[in-house]
């Protein structure tokens, strides 16, 4: 070996004095993550402990936030045998990449549930094939599920991301700058009256100013809510807030449709996850989540449904007894949803009085078995 | 492979840690091997030119170092310039060239635009270009000896600290690094790490912080005020610098990390008397390649004053052509020419005897911000627009004033490095610092990376060029 290196008294000292300072700064903020985590982070938090210290379920149920606002348990329990154990496994944003890890995590934990309920708008299959690899709750998860996800995707810089989110400030850098930001803004609201002065001034896009305005007074509210979730019951309040959203989407609204074109990767790991499912004997139901009208009229007016029917279809003849119903662009009036996607509280019982039905028929044919 | 992602750390850990444990002729074909590597992350086709203009220039020097025929160098050497200059003007003018003599046969109701075609610029191609053209040229003039040993002279011309966005390094200060065992010392690791990280700090918290104030004023669809045009201006005036002078000081970095000593590129451009010291303070690397290998050769200070102005005049416009193949990068270069030559006219009379340098700095640095006007600007018709804006609408508003807030808070840190890079006359000044400085100017500049660093990985201004 060619090189050599000198000792220099000065130099370690600073480079450890300042990694030290890190160090303290880190094991800081891990030991209060709870305060910077995002919701979609808490979330998922929650449900993996859940899963992880609970009992096997009977049915597990995979899919988005609209699976988590449609399909609630206990109100599914009811047309269910009785004793029967429901699991709502679905997470904001999560698509059946999602879905195939979280099942895996699942089934390495405990005994195969006897039925699975795999719930996903025909939109999953159309987002940004990245979505789940951006997913802000990725260092949750564990090395070898990222790396499959980063396998997946073709994108290896994914797993350096994660890698560098094992550093908790970076993990929790929005957190860190909005709290830091409501701190001061706490202290001297005036700043923040200037501040927003400022933004009005200078920023040329409303929305831009919206953001700035959410990130202070959204992020205040935030924290006192997770203070008093944290305390109550580990955060799962949130997910009873999202299963029973209140308010009503306006008549108004009109959507515009993208094109059906299944995600390749998002189609994989659907395949994927039936196929484990198949070598592992855990019957599969796919269900289809309602659509408000307005968004069911964008669908049909550019003749989307015969492309969703199709893939559908082509899932069905490949997987067969898995398809709850022929019927996947499932509309309802606005009434029914509080938002473009998650039902209210009217919409998840009209939903659970049809969906109910088609999941006591697959159990009881699982059962059966 | 931004320098600024994670992916570009995790390869440098890997090429630094083996390069560690290795003899030094192991050594540079590993460099060698990862500079094509980090070259083929943007386009692996594009290799084939590097290794083109390698094969020439290697045999070109070696054909002019064996050869004492004047004829027989001669023709090597213009082999080697016609060769790489044929390249870069296909991929970076040729496209100009068209659509100029598109405009030019209107008149005669003639079109140029079925030659138009889809060119895409090869990543660096200024860079290299020059530099591997330089060392044919050098060797011509016996400043240096022919390099035997192809894989060395291949390192010279792709080393990838500074392959794609300079310094555009000279063959007698590169190469004999290159060739002779390199020693790493703790100390130089220390210098590059303070380099690397500094040059990340001003990528990511400064210059593409300044970058959401620039664009959207900027964009050919945008209709700014005079007033946002004046702001987006100077932030871009900062943006430049740091984003610029960052690739130069993560390049410089990190090739101090593996034994290398790279030139400074910027020297404290922003303190110049007047512009002519700017362009010996800006892009140090081009601007004296351009004195060396044009503006001397053009008959430098040497014949009367218009033949001199000329001369300077030539050299800034073909240092505005180099940034690219655009009119508004011509009357960049023009602009600058005529400024250098009042600049030289105005020195003769009036030399510099002492006094303060903040009034011809100030003067400097917003002459400058007017010029780049046409460096960020995508079209001329749209630079003129911006102009038009500032003088006929204004709109003044003391609440439009505010992204300056940003842009002094940006300005502070660099104006603070580089009072403190003049007075000590080094830009690692802060290794001698005390400890608990130091230690507290890492963290800051750590956290201030993690916390206010923009993560979407914006490329560098001057990967462009």
């Amino acid at each position: 070996m060619s090189s050599s290196t000198s000792s220099s008294r000065r130099v370690p000292k600073a480079l450890l004095a300042a990694l030290l300072a890190v160090a303290c700064v880190e094991v800081f903020t891990a030991r209060t993550a709870s305060l910077w985590m995002n919701s979609d982070a808490l979330f998922l938090r929650t449900k993996l402990q859940e899963v992880e210290s609970g009992p096997p379920v009977d049915i597990l149920i995979l899919g988005d936030s609209q699976a988590v606002a449609a399909l609630h348990p206990d109100k599914l329990a009811a047309g269910l045998p009785e004793n029967t154990r429901i699991y709502n496994f679905g997470l904001p944003a999560v698509g059946p990449t999602g879905a195939e890890i979280f099942l895996k995590r699942y089934l390495e934990r405990h005994p195969p549930p006897k039925l699975i309920v795999v719930a996903n708008t025909a939109r999953i299959f159309i987002e940004d094939p990245r979505l789940f690899a951006n997913y802000t709750v990725r260092h949750l998860l564990n090395f070898d599920e990222v790396l499959l996800a980063a396998q997946r995707d073709g994108d290896f810089d994914y797993v350096l991301q994660w890698l560098a989110t094992r550093l908790p400030t970076l993990r929790h850098r929005d957190a860190i700058r909005t709290g830091l930001a409501s701190l001061v803004f706490d202290a001297l609201p005036e700043l923040h009256a200037r501040a927003w002065g400022w933004l009005r001034g200078s920023l040329r896009k409303r929305k831009d100013f919206e953001g700035f305005l959410w990130e202070y007074t959204g992020r205040k509210e935030r924290n006192e809510r997770y203070a008093r979730d944290l305390a109550l019951n580990r955060g799962w309040r949130y997910w009873v807030e999202v299963a029973h959203p209140i308010g009503v989407l306006p008549d108004e609204i009109r959507f515009v449709a993208n094109p059906f074109h299944p995600e390749p990767r998002e189609v994989d790991a659907l395949e994927s996850l039936l196929v484990t499912c198949h070598e592992r004997g855990i019957p599969v139901l796919l269900v289809p989540l309602p659509f408000p009208r307005a968004h069911a009229d964008a669908i049909h007016a550019q003749g989307g449904e015969n492309r969703v029917e199709r893939f559908w279809s082509d899932i069905g003849r490949r997987h067969p007894g898995t398809l709850a119903t022929e019927n996947w662009i499932l509309e309802m009036p606005h009434r029914s949803f509080s938002d473009q996607s998650h039902v209210n509280a009217r919409g998840l019982a009209e939903y659970t009085a049809f969906i109910t039905p088609l999941i006591a028929n697959a159990y009881a044919e699982a059962l059966a078995r | 492979m931004l320098f600024t992602s994670l992916l570009f750390v995790a390869f440098f850990a890997v090429v630094f840690g083996i390069h560690a444990l290795l003899p030094h002729r192991a050594r540079n074909l590993l460099l060698l091997l990862a500079s094509y590597l980090f070259y083929a992350t943007w386009n692996p086709r594009f290799l084939a030119l590097i290794w083109l203009s390698t094969a020439v220039d290697y045999v070109a020097g070696r054909i002019i170092g064996a050869s004492d025929r004047a004829s027989t160098r001669r023709s090597a050497l213009l082999v080697s310039v016609v060769v790489n200059l044929s390249i870069l003007a296909f991929f970076k003018y040729y496209n100009f060239f068209i659509d100029s003599l598109d405009l030019m046969l209107v008149p005669f109701g003639a079109t140029a635009a079925s030659l138009h075609l889809d060119l895409v610029l090869p990543l660096g191609i200024s860079f290299y270009t020059f530099q591997t053209m330089s060392y044919t040229i050098d060797v011509y003039r016996g400043r240096m000896r022919p390099v035997r040993d192809l894989p060395d002279f291949a390192l010279f011309v792709c080393f990838f600290p500074q392959l794609v966005a300079g310094p555009i390094e000279r063959a007698p200060h590169l190469m004999p690094q290159i060739q002779s065992p390199r020693r790493i010392t703790a100390r130089h690791l220390h210098e590059g790490l303070a380099l690397a990280g500094w040059g990340v700090f001003k990528k990511v918290v400064i210059a593409d912080n300044l970058s959401r104030i620039v664009d959207p004023v900027y964009a050919l669809d945008a209709d700014p005020t005079g007033l946002q045009v004046v702001v987006a201006t100077y932030a871009f005036l900062f943006q430049v610098y740091t984003d610029f002078s960052s690739y130069s000081d993560i390049a410089r970095g990190t090739a101090r990390m593996l034994g290398f000593d790279l030139m400074l590129n910027f020297d404290t451009p922003y303190f110049a008397r007047d512009m002519g010291e700017f362009w010996r303070r800006w892009h140090i690397s081009l601007s004296t390649w351009l004195r060396d290998y044009l503006y001397i050769p053009l008959g430098g200070n040497r014949g009367g004053e218009i033949r001199i102005a000329f001369n300077l005049f030539m050299t800034l416009l073909l240092a505005g052509l180099w940034h690219g193949s655009n009119g508004t990068f011509l009357v960049f270069g023009a602009y600058h020419g005529i400024l250098v030559v009042i600049a030289r006219l105005y020195r003769q009379r009036w030399p510099v005897r002492g006094g303060p340098i903040w009034p011809g700095a100030l003067l400097s640095m917003h002459l400058f911000a007017v010029g780049l006007v046409f460096f960020r600007g995508q079209t001329v018709a749209q630079c003129l627009s911006l102009f038009g804006a500032v003088f006929t609408d204004f709109q003044w508003d003391p609440a439009g004033l505010q992204p300056m807030v940003v842009v002094l808070l940006a300005m502070l840190p660099i104006l603070v490095f580089d009072l403190s890079h003049r007075r000590f006359g080094s830009d690692t000044f802060v290794l001698s610092w005390p400890a608990p400085l130091r230690a507290a100017a890492y963290f800051a500049v750590f956290y201030a990376i993690v916390l206010l660093g923009r993560s979407d990985g914006l490329e560098f201004v001057y990967f462009q060029f």
